[in-house]
């Protein structure tokens, strides 16, 4: 049984979620270019956001022979907002409120890095279930918006009361990371 | 999209857990092996 820390996971996940930047990247220009139809493109985007979240979710468990139905369940109703969030944005494309301009590809890029706070809700899950009953916000290296900097400043707190990643002002752009604790 | 079908479209399956995995080898394939195939700690 391989060993994975849980940063040499995260480390893993930001791989996979800037090669996925790629390709949603990739589709988005083709829905900007015309050659793609709106319909197309969301129903592509909700396959290469289904893949993604479920991937990065399988890595917090610790891979596929730890997921089964309840770890699936879970994904799938992250995934429920997730699409509903994406039907919001064609719409929004279809009426012309989202004008088809380099912010498309961009805002497309959010639904990608929404995977991180994906991965770190399961981890926390599996953290709880293996024990952990405190963690605190570690602040990522780089650039961080000022409800991380408070959040982070509290140190450990219970799991129950610590925000989710992705919670505060930078959103799905969150780097940060936590560090659970047990009881 | 109603509600229901939501619901339903983001239900996961056995193809898109394939997928996901597929996802693992092709961007990250260094990794794939230890964390998704097999079991790796939690």
């Amino acid at each position: 049984m391989a060993d994975v820390s849980i940063t040499g996971k995260r480390g893993a996940v930001d791989q996979v979620i800037g090669g996925d930047q790629r390709r949603i990247s990739a589709l988005t220009e083709r829905l900007r270019t015309g050659k793609l139809q709106l319909h197309e493109w969301e129903t592509q985007m909700q396959a290469e956001i289904k893949a993604l979240h479920v991937a990065v979710g399988t890595v917090a468990h610790g891979g596929q022979p730890n997921m089964g139905p309840r770890e699936y369940g879970a994904l799938g109703r992250a995934l429920r907002d997730e699409y509903a969030y994406l039907r919001r944005f064609a719409i929004d494309i279809a009426a012309g409120v989202q004008p088809l301009n380099g912010i498309l590809g961009t805002r497309a890029s959010l639904y990608v890095e929404a995977a991180r706070a994906t991965f770190w809700r399961e981890t926390t899950r599996v953290q709880r279930a293996q024990g952990a009953r405190r963690a605190r916000w570690v602040l990522s290296a780089a650039d961080h918006c000022t409800g991380c900097v408070a959040v982070a400043a509290l140190g450990f707190q219970p799991l129950d009361s610590l925000p989710p990643i992705g919670s505060q002002d930078c959103r799905s752009r969150c780097r940060c990371d936590l560090e659970y604790q047990q009881a | 999209m109603t509600d229901d079908e939501l619901y339903v479209a983001a239900l996961v399956t056995k193809a898109d857990v394939a997928r996901a995995v597929a996802l693992w080898h092709e961007l990250a394939p260094r990794w794939a092996r230890a964390l998704v195939d097999g079991a790796a700690n939690g």
